[in-house]
């Protein structure tokens, strides 16, 4: 019999683990290669794991609603037997090879049950220190013993640490008949969301509001609806779309990216809008990639595809991730104005409301016009007061007067 | 809590300054906190139980009861003249003077760290809040950041008999005593009861020692209370096991051992039967967390029982020695840091300074097996050491357990004289993963107690100078 350990697969960028959401298979289980073994939920997406090979499974590394760190092992498959040999699947400790056990409360440094962990105490805090699991490890030193060094080297190698959400204190005892409140855990998603809000938090931003005459906008918007008819569903959003785009164009650095860890800041050439989503999963950011390459029918085509596959959860990874500047439509909802949170590490978000009728001056009159109203907020550490004004004049000039648009070069 | 008293803001709170309590409170300043801590005695409590009642002020009674003894024993080996006659009035004052300089001297590190200290008693009003009241004084009200939790345990009293102070004393009381007894009934064959009656046997008390188990020591493995058993004999020292203390009457305690009534005469009666953790007055329901079995709080690796709050020492499960409290007291304070920690050790070593000294660190062979491992054991009996020889006292052994395959040791127990100062090379070689190799190789000086480690060791690997192996 052979054994294959599995382990949760780097799913994607930045994203260090994942939550099960449900297992596919029993243990005794035969499945077969490509197979969906276990439904996960990274904070991005759901996605069924296949298997690896044909085989027999073995035993499951963890329970439905475990978060697993990347790297963890998952299911144990035995390749070497099938059910067609009307074999039951083999006992576990019947192996000469074992395959490793959860360690208890997933502490590094503890006992993997057959063996002792040769580490010393500096050994085992660097590797707390570092997130580093150390039954994971194979020591370079005699005997299996783990160095400071094997640590190190696989901090530098490894998935990047968990951070550390204190998991491990006692979970609060029930209090039987108290139901005035339900305690959750924060997981999944909703996770993801209350940490990307938090790193938002973190980055000192100011934002420009404006109202801007949206007739002329209206009256393109009816015009082009009329003349794509049936070829896609036009909202206003894509119209929108474009005007920050080319507003992007005059205003380079506010399509940009920063890494205060790394000390520097990247401008992006392409446009790579992220749309926030709200879902009933909660919050959901897919990003249009190549915005700047999409016709009007295009990127309405796309805002769609995009907007159905957040809410079934069906985004890939490469779908949610890249984004260069992101565009919230709260006004999609009934908010007239609000203040958008920059999605870090991007450095501007625009929002716009929702148009209403309101007096304006116009011509030195007041006069009834459809306002549409923009709320733009910056990274101030990379843009200043000014260059953000120039960003929103552009853009609330283009808004006033799509015909505008016809001048930028593409 | 009355509207309109303002609760003074405190970064880090720590509840009760015994070791476990000074220790946080001091990692606490260390990595820049802002630390109040609270003892019921107030500055007095420093120390705690160990250090003013306890841990210290015993082993002060063991060596001057041992020096005493072994005075009369050296008669025969070089030593002429009457056995010095043991004055418990002017110990006291001796141990006083130990104690106020040791306790002094953590009061100067909190004062030079910056803690304050304040003295009353805490209960907690709310997830933040506490309320501490002064024997004298109006209330006062803290609001804290985070909190350690570190308020010790108590002596088990027994109903049967009722503690007065005078007769029935508690260990407390019986370190504080200013006359030898002639007489002595210890109800508890712990480590406690088994100290105290060998020390008060070795001053002139005629000891009997009452515990409801079938053996002293019921906590450890039986073949390292063995050599203790036959020299407590030799002490003179009676053992009652599978009996139960009744009541104390006209001068005697009444003990049913089987079916048979005794009276068991004793001038004193020290009831040592355990400790509980002080638990059950602190508000705890107001902080949002409940105590487990026992009494004793739960707590992850870095032991918080939950965010902002951590546990400590005897309040927590596992041994209730002060070394563990100090090693947890820094893991505490660095978690509610903000930095990761972990309580992890491979051993805590736990002593018991009895008649030879019992001292064990990690696995013993059976628990090594339990967990799955292959072991392989090393016992040298203490009579082929010669520095035994020489200290009069070759009882006792060292034992080693390895893993069969690496020789990584997993446990070093030793009965013997200064086990208690040898088990902390043992606890470093488990820490460090050593081998009973590493340990063979490394020189040890001739002619020590501590050679006897590395003769172990070398019986291991099948080479023993010293012994048959």
């Amino acid at each position: 019999m052979t054994d294959l350990v599995f382990r949760l697969p780097d799913v994607g960028e930045g994203l260090a683990e994942a939550e099960i959401v449900e297992w596919l298979v029993k243990v005794g289980d035969q499945v077969r290669a490509d197979q969906p073994v276990v439904t996960v939920e990274t904070a991005k997406a759901q996605v069924d794991l296949p298997a690896p090979a044909d085989g027999v499974v073995r035993s499951l590394e963890a329970a439905a609603a475990d978060v697993v760190n990347v790297g963890s092992p998952l299911f144990v498959l035995d390749t070497g037997a099938t059910a067609a040999a009307g074999e039951p699947a083999p006992d576990a400790t019947g192996t000469a090879d074992p395959t490793p056990s959860r360690p208890a409360a997933g502490v590094p440094g503890g006992r993997n049950g057959r063996r002792r962990l040769l580490a010393a105490p500096r050994t085992r805090r660097l590797a707390l220190e570092l997130g580093i699991d150390l039954t994971e490890l194979t020591g370079t030193g005699p005997h299996g013993r783990v160095t400071p060094d094997d640590v190190r080297s696989a901090a530098e190698t490894g998935p990047p640490a968990p951070e550390p959400d204190h998991p491990t204190y006692a979970a609060p005892a029930a209090q039987p008949g108290e139901s005035e409140v339900d305690v959750r855990p924060l997981r999944g998603l909703r996770r993801q969301i209350a940490r990307s809000m938090t790193a938002a938090w973190t980055v000192p931003q100011i934002t420009e509001f404006r109202e801007v005459d949206a007739t002329e906008l209206l009256r393109a918007h009816r015009d082009l609806r009329s003349t794509v008819g049936d070829q896609a569903r036009l909202t206003l959003l894509p119209l929108l779309v474009r005007t920050v785009i080319a507003a992007l164009r005059r205003h380079p650095m506010v399509n940009a990216t920063i890494d205060m860890a790394a000390e520097q800041w990247t401008v992006h050439h392409r446009h790579h809008l992220g749309i926030a989503t709200a879902t009933q999963h909660g919050l959901i950011v897919p990003v249009l990639q190549d915005a700047h390459r999409l016709s009007i029918v295009g990127l309405a085509r796309e805002i769609v595809r995009l907007g159905e596959a957040a809410r079934t959860r069906s985004l890939s990874v490469e779908e949610t991730t890249g984004g260069t500047f992101t565009i919230s439509n709260f006004g999609s909802y009934g908010t007239w104005l609000g203040t958008p949170l920059v999605n870090a590490p991007q450095v501007a978000i625009a929002g716009f409301g929702r148009v209403r009728d309101a007096v304006l001056p116009v011509a030195g009159a007041p006069a009834v016009r459809p306002v549409l109203p923009i709320a733009v907020s910056a990274d101030h550490r990379l843009i200043d007061g000014d260059q953000l004004g120039g960003f929103v004049n552009t853009l609330a000039q283009l808004v006033s007067s799509p015909l505008l648009l016809l001048g930028e070069s593409d | 809590m009355v509207v309109g008293e303002i609760a003074e803001a405190v970064d880090l709170l720590v509840v009760g300054a015994g070791p476990g309590g000074y220790a946080a409170a001091l990692r606490g300043a260390q990595l820049g906190r802002d630390v109040t801590l609270v003892d019921r005695d107030g500055e007095d409590g420093v120390g705690g139980v160990c250090l003013r009642v306890g841990c210290v002020p015993s082993k002060a009674l063991i060596e001057l009861a041992d020096l005493r003894h072994r005075t009369a024993a050296a008669t025969g080996a070089g030593l002429t003249g009457a056995a010095p006659a043991p004055d418990l009035a002017a110990f006291q004052r001796h141990r006083a003077v130990i104690v106020d300089r040791l306790t002094g001297g953590v009061r100067g590190l909190l004062r030079g760290a910056g803690v304050r200290v304040i003295g009353g008693t805490l209960r907690f009003t709310r997830p933040d809040q506490a309320v501490v009241e002064p024997t004298s004084g109006p209330p006062r009200f803290l609001e804290f950041r985070d909190v350690v939790i570190a308020t010790g345990s108590r002596p088990v009293p027994l109903p049967a008999l009722h503690h007065d102070g005078v007769v029935v004393l508690d260990s407390t009381d019986a370190l504080a005593l200013d006359a030898v007894p002639d007489t002595a009934a210890i109800v508890g064959a712990g480590y406690i009861g088994v100290e105290l009656g060998t020390a008060l046997a070795k001053l002139g008390t005629s000891v009997t020692i009452v515990e409801q188990g079938d053996r002293i020591l019921p906590t450890l493995d039986a073949s390292l209370a063995r050599p203790v058993s036959r020299r407590l004999a030799e002490l003179g020292v009676d053992v009652l096991v599978g009996a139960t203390a009744q009541a104390y009457d006209c001068g005697a305690l009444v003990v049913d051992q089987g079916a048979e009534r005794l009276d068991v005469k004793a001038e004193k009666v020290i009831v040592a039967v355990g400790r509980r953790p002080n638990t059950d007055d602190l508000g705890l329901d107001r902080l949002g967390v409940t105590p487990g079995p026992g009494g004793l709080l739960p707590v992850g690796p870095d032991r918080l029982v939950r965010p902002r709050v951590a546990a400590i020492g005897d309040v927590t499960a596992g041994p209730a020695l002060a070394h563990k409290a100090y090693a947890e007291a820094g893991i505490a304070a660095e978690a509610l840091s903000g930095r990761r920690a972990a309580f992890d050790p491979y051993g805590i070593p736990a002593v018991v300074f009895s008649d030879p000294e019992i001292a064990t660190v990690g696995l013993a062979a059976d628990q090594a097996r339990a967990e799955g491992l292959h072991v392989k054991i090393s016992s040298i009996p203490m009579a082929a050491n010669g520095r035994a020889a020489t200290i009069g006292s070759p009882a006792g052994y060292a034992q080693l357990v390895a893993e069969a395959d690496t020789g990584a040791l997993l446990g070093v127990h030793v009965v013997g004289p200064h086990a208690s100062e040898l088990i902390a090379e043992g606890t470093l070689a488990i820490e460090l993963g050593a081998t009973a190799e590493d340990l063979a190789e490394t020189i040890h000086p001739h002619p020590t107690i501590a050679e006897h480690l590395e003769e172990a060791a070398r019986a291991m690997l099948g080479r023993p100078i010293n012994s048959a192996g």
